[in-house]
């Protein structure tokens, strides 16, 4: 007791070097400073135009009315649980859609897996508003494509009615095209996990007798939920916010969701009720925050569990025998729905000088018209190259800091309050919808100090609300493939002097180029194919592809099918790019 | 450095930014014609933002370059979003536009914002019909909108068709109706009808199951694929474009007893612009020699003599109406409101 209370009166107090620790962590903090400048700016933006009257730009002052009268609105709760219940649903049909996929083409003998593979992707490279109303024209109950030829086929069998079967202006019509959209980002998400799969689990199922089925059920998926159930929350998130399908066919039907009360309560009636889509916004986000909460819990396990795949084993491909077929076939049924039949739909638009139902009379109006228009439109030289531009910077700038971040978080590099407060921050976006990211910036940029930085009316706007938004799936990405390359090769280049920046640059990355690469793509398929972003945040000098096919879709359907035809054709070879990529990161991972 | 140094650059890149990025001194305004003309051949090219689509904007270039040698540069806006994107740039000082085309429900607010330049347009083109000119001084009606009935002819013959809005709540429609969600074309006959009849209606329309549809270019795509056989409500010049590229289209147009219409294109200059003479002399040329483009695009006056809209109207008997300019601002949002609100969506405030 007596040398204990020597010592400590021996030993001066250990100052706070501040100094020191900022040098040490210098990349941690100019990066920390980076993420809370895109997130707060869009949040802290959003949060401030809740509580004012009048423009954003210039207040009349502050106000709670904004809550109040969201939160008194009858229908409020209501919509909120519709929604809710609609994105569960859809997500609960994309798990097993996609789940069952990556099953497939991972880990059985289904044949043609690699092609399977590339085409369960391919959804991707349709906008969501030219899939919306494909869908529409092809299910609506009176007129639908599909229900005219559905009816023909069920009248043998007594269906005399002159509507449906199927109506897709209904609330299983929003959880059909939500499921269906929700499932590539799922099967990107899982379809790793089931490829790294530790198969002596398994194979001690087996041993104990059970059957493939059981071994499936009770050994493979419990084994991967955490990173299943992982990549569902992030997909309810997502539909939680989905817009495009609600007003295409929810709308038709009567049914409002989240998004489209948010869009009819305040940007419908003018002029556009800039306090109240703020509440909304933040509402939005609180609920989102708590779902994130969630899916980080989800995360966490799921990376431990990622983290046992690095052995260099390789999974067992089990045998599904004559259900092989089947299987191949179940895929071919996804890839016509999420693809063949609204891009057929779109295509067929694209031919017409007016959209008609398909008919042998109709086939005799088929023309390249409307592509012909499309390439000889004067904008489009520049718009291209607006979103060539907009694509590599996007792409380029939200990979580079997604591996930065991810680094840091991983490797735990400085400060752990500021790490884990990084780590925080960048899945922040993902609880801001677009629009109110673009809101919000464009109202941050116009005003002081940020309209002196002059980048409003620039490409460089739409790639800066485009990052934000994707940041969170590219960190998610790269987080997950920084864990599975081992700390001690860095430490070998730090032992032979190389300093911590050289270490990265020149080991950790070339080992992550199939998952940079990957993302790379994944955000330049995603920016081309953005609208809410560009569409608030476009002006003269920087409209994009995508905001061009918006305005000719605004003004004559034919011109803008066109228009989705090229845009899908373009996207497609970058899809299948991703698969080679992700391919490759699985078999360096393997 | 010092802390002083270093706030010393500060300012100077503040006020480097700030003189960089300021709006340039404003540009003379001519007080007669002969004035406008000189200056604006000084001037940049027009930029100019309608909702116009098709062969309205080549022709209408092509016959303003030829009559004064300027040109012009159009930007395509729909909506409230493009508007509202105009003015939350223009009241932060960076003016892209020219002369735009304000929506009616936006024209109060561009007013109170103080974006506009006022222009004494009768005095600078007596030709100009009064009625035309807003009573404040900064809009100039040229484009007229006109809202139409619409019907598939593979589903409804001519006889069966609806003549006028009463028939849309007719029973026998039930289920066969569309309707575009944004009520424009409801907002001159709420005022026409009152807040009574008009509550009466929209309950009748509503009960009769109509398809709502997000977008004009929806609205008709779904009506010639025959998903409902008839169009209540549409703006003329949206089915004039798809008919115009196709005439043989299985829509056809119903020009209806009572026949509402209002100023589509209520074209106002943009103060800070750097072509403010060409804004006043192209705006003054779609009210005069230039407005007979409009009948390219479906939005000619349906009261001046010679125009398609007027032969339109003659031969349906139809009587046109129009509340005049006080049915814009706040008067439409107010009818918006009480229409949507029958019809069951969410509405603001």
């Amino acid at each position: 007791m007596v040398s204990i209370e020597a010592n400590q009166t021996v030993l001066p107090a250990k100052k706070f070097d501040l100094v020191g620790w900022v040098s040490r962590n210098m990349l941690l903090i100019v990066v920390t400073a980076i993420i809370a400048f895109m997130v707060v700016v869009p949040v802290g933006r959003l949060i401030i135009s809740s509580l004012q009257e009048g423009h954003p730009a210039f207040p009349d002052g502050w106000t709670l009315q904004n809550y109040s009268y969201a939160l008194s609105q009858p229908n409020f709760i209501e919509t909120l649980g519709r929604t809710f219940w609609i994105a569960a649903a859809g997500t609960a049909l994309s798990l097993i859609w996609a789940v069952g996929m990556a099953f497939l083409v991972e880990r059985t003998d289904m044949p043609l897996r690699n092609l399977a593979w590339a085409i369960i992707i391919i959804p991707m490279a349709m906008p969501g508003i030219l899939f919306a109303m494909g869908w529409a024209l092809l299910l609506s109950p009176n007129s639908g494509a599909l229900n005219v030829v559905l009816r023909a086929v069920l009248s043998p069998l007594g269906y005399t009615s002159n509507v449906g079967p199927i109506n897709i202006f209904s609330i299983s019509g929003l959880i059909f095209l939500d499921s269906i959209r929700g499932v590539t980002t799922i099967f990107l998400m899982v379809v790793g996990s089931f490829r790294m799969m530790d198969p002596t689990l398994e194979e001690a199922a087996m041993v104990s007798k059970a059957s493939r089925l059981q071994t499936f059920m009770k050994v493979t998926l419990p084994a991967l939920m955490p990173a299943i159930l992982a990549a569902g929350m992030y997909s309810f998130i997502l539909s939680m916010e989905s817009f495009e399908a609600a007003l295409a066919v929810g709308l038709p039907g009567g049914v409002f969701v989240l998004s489209t009360m948010i869009y009819f309560t305040t940007r419908v009636q003018a002029p556009i009720d800039y306090g109240l889509a703020a509440v909304y916004g933040v509402l939005f986000m609180l609920l989102m925050i708590g779902l994130l909460y969630v899916y980080r819990r989800m995360i966490r396990h799921s990376e431990r569990y990622t983290t046992v795949t690095g052995k260099g084993f390789r999974p067992r491909v089990i045998s599904i025998g004559r259900w092989r077929y089947a299987a191949l076939g179940a895929v071919g049924f996804y890839f016509l729905i999420s693809t063949a039949l609204p891009f057929a739909i779109l295509l067929w638009t694209s031919l017409l000088p007016s959209y008609r139902a398909p008919s042998l009379e109709a086939l005799g109006l088929v023309s390249f018209q409307n592509f012909v228009k499309v390439f000889s439109s004067p904008e489009l030289t520049e718009t291209v190259w607006n979103t060539l531009v907009l694509m590599l910077l996007t792409a380029t700038a939200t990979m580079a800091l997604a591996f930065v971040v991810s680094w840091l978080i991983v490797r735990k590099h400085g400060s752990a309050v500021v790490t884990g407060a990084l780590d925080f921050m960048v899945f922040m976006p993902l609880a801001v919808p677009g629009i109110v990211v673009a809101t919000a910036l464009m109202v941050a940029f116009l005003t002081p100090p940020l309209s002196f930085s002059g980048i409003y009316g620039t490409i460089w706007i739409v790639a800066l609300g485009l990052a934000i938004s994707y940041l969170p799936f590219c960190t998610r990405l790269m987080n997950g493939a920084i864990v599975q390359i081992h700390k001690e090769l860095e430490q070998a280049a730090y032992v032979s002097g190389a300093t911590v920046f050289q270490a990265m640059i020149r080991i950790t990355l070339p080992l992550l180029f199939p998952a940079f690469a990957a993302g790379w793509i994944w955000v330049a398929v995603h920016t081309l194919r953005a609208f809410a972003i560009p569409l608030m945040l476009s002006s003269r000098d920087n409209k994009v592809f995508a905001v061009f096919l918006w305005e000719n879709w605004e003004q004559y359907a034919p011109n803008a099918a066109a228009m989705g035809v090229v845009l899908i054709i373009f996207l497609i070879p970058l899809t299948l790019l991703l698969r080679r990529f992700i391919s490759q990161l699985s078999r360096q991972q393997g | 450095m010092s802390v002083h140094s270093w706030g010393r650059v500060a300012a100077s890149l503040c006020l480097g930014s700030a003189l960089l990025f300021a709006p340039g001194a404003r540009a003379e305004v001519g007080s007669t014609l002969e004035k406008v003309i000189e200056l604006a051949k000084k001037e940049p090219p027009l930029q100019i933002a309608t909702q116009w689509a098709g062969p309205i904007i080549s022709e209408t270039k092509k016959a303003f370059q030829e009559k004064y040698g300027i040109a012009v540069e159009h930007q395509f806006v729909s909506g409230l979003d493009d508007r509202e994107r105009i003015l939350n740039e223009a009241l932060t000082g960076r003016v892209t536009v020219d002369l735009v085309a304000v929506s009616g429900d936006l024209r109060d607010k561009f007013v109170s914002a103080g974006v506009l330049q006022k222009v004494d347009w009768l005095k600078l083109f007596p030709a100009i019909s009064p009625t035309m000119v807003n009573p404040n001084g900064y809009y100039l009606g040229t484009g007229i909108n006109q809202f139409v009935i619409a019907y598939n002819n593979k589903l409804v013959s001519a006889a069966d068709a609806p003549k006028n809005w009463s028939d849309c709540i007719d029973p026998k429609w039930k289920g066969k109706v569309g309707v575009y969600s944004r009520p424009l074309a409801f907002v001159q006959l709420y005022i026409k009808w009152g807040p009574e009849r008009s509550t009466e209606y929209h309950t009748a329309l509503k009960n009769n199951q109509p398809v709502w549809v997000s977008s004009p270019n929806n609205v008709a795509s779904l009506l010639a694929s025959g998903e409902y056989s008839i169009v209540c409500g549409i703006g003329y010049q949206h089915l004039k474009t798809i008919l115009y590229n196709d005439p043989s289209s299985p829509i056809s147009i119903v020009v209806p007893k009572e026949y509402p219409y209002q100023v589509g294109e209520a074209l106002a200059v943009m103060k800070g612009g750097k072509a403010p003479n060409s804004a006043i002399l192209f705006a003054g040329f779609m009210a005069t020699d230039g407005a007979k483009y409009y009948d390219l695009f479906g939005q000619s006056n349906p009261l001046k003599e010679g125009t398609e809209a007027q032969a339109m109207v003659s031969k349906a008997g139809a009587e046109p109406f129009w509340a005049g300019w006080e049915s814009d601002g706040k008067a439409q949002s107010v009818a918006t409101r009480a229409v949507v609100t029958v019809w069951g969506f969410p509405t603001g405030r």
